[in-house]
């Protein structure tokens, strides 16, 4: 599963990069997300493993969906009950399938973590 | 929201509800829930035993006060931060119904999420369990008695008293 770090680490920087037309320095994003450009850097390199939190920023600054950081997620149907009032405007429906991708993401770093600390006890 | 098959017929609304009522008595006492200690702290360690997780968002607008997903068999609600405390406890209670009740229906796929009407039978049992989980009929009915207040003589200054008096966090219901 450490391919999936590798993977977050590349588009992090893909996304830094590109960010609005021209790139941003891993320092500013470091300041966005609340970290220092010390650990971007090693989540780009995977030498850190960014948490789901880290990422929901790091989504959020990008103005990516979380599902960005992972490989073939694919999006689901929405199994889910709201306490809603009428019928939902496509942004308030985009809300409840960003959360759906979020918990997606929750339970893979989940399992990768699972099977990282199931491979150590070995 | 779409259904696929609609799980409950018309005619079985009334028992439908009933057993929602029975059910949120229940876990009333599960949980054993005082009425005038309830509040989002309380329904955060009933959520934590029942297993959900609980995750805040400040979602756009207040029409969505809450969600319940659940698949892989992990459970969890979505909930708005943006309504005051008292909607977001009953939302919460609305949820913990879902849980009980229709969290199979949601895995198995025979509920899907999208416009309320479609599923509105499953949403009403959903309020009726929350309501009752809340403020159970019973010691509503128990109060209106001591107040005294009868359906010919309800004033609006015996709602206020009804207000004053009432033990459950429901103000934001007496508008």
């Amino acid at each position: 599963m450490a391919d999936l770090y590798v993977y977050i680490g590349k588009k992090i920087r893909e996304l830094r990069n590109h960010h609005q037309g021209k790139g941003v320095d891993q320092e500013t994003v470091a300041n966005a997300v609340g970290t220092k450009a010390n650990t971007v850097s090693r989540w780009e390199s995977a030498t850190y493993k960014p948490s789901l939190r880290d990422l929901e920023k790091l989504s959020r600054y990008f103005g990516v969906s979380i599902s960005a950081f992972f490989p073939e997620m694919q999006d689901s149907r929405l199994q889910a009950l709201m306490s809603a009032t009428g019928d939902l405007r496509d942004d308030e429906f985009e809300d409840l399938l960003e959360y759906a991708r979020f918990r997606r993401a929750r339970q893979i770093l989940k399992d990768a973590s699972r099977k990282t600390s199931h491979r150590s006890t070995k | 929201m779409q259904v696929g098959k609609h799980p409950i017929d018309p005619p079985n609304r009334s028992a439908y509800y009933q057993q929602c009522r029975a059910l949120a008595q229940t876990k009333r006492q599960e949980h054993a829930v005082v009425t005038d200690s309830l509040n989002l702290l309380v329904m955060a360690r009933i959520y934590k035993r029942e297993g959900i997780a609980i995750d805040r968002r400040k979602l756009k607008g207040n029409r969505i006060k809450a969600a319940y997903y659940c698949d892989d068999g992990a459970c969890s609600v979505l909930l708005n931060t943006t309504p005051p405390r008292e909607p977001r406890l009953f939302a919460l209670a609305h949820e913990l119904k879902h849980h009980y009740l229709d969290r199979e229906k949601i895995m198995n796929g025979q509920i899907e999420c999208g416009d309320y009407n479609a599923n509105e039978v499953i949403e009403k049992g959903a309020e009726v369990f929350a309501a009752e989980f809340i403020y159970p009929e019973m010691e509503m009915r128990q109060l209106i008695g001591q107040l005294g207040i009868a359906s010919l003589s309800c004033t609006a200054r015996t709602i206020v008293d009804f207000k004053r008096r009432c033990p459950a966090c429901i103000s934001y219901t007496f508008r």
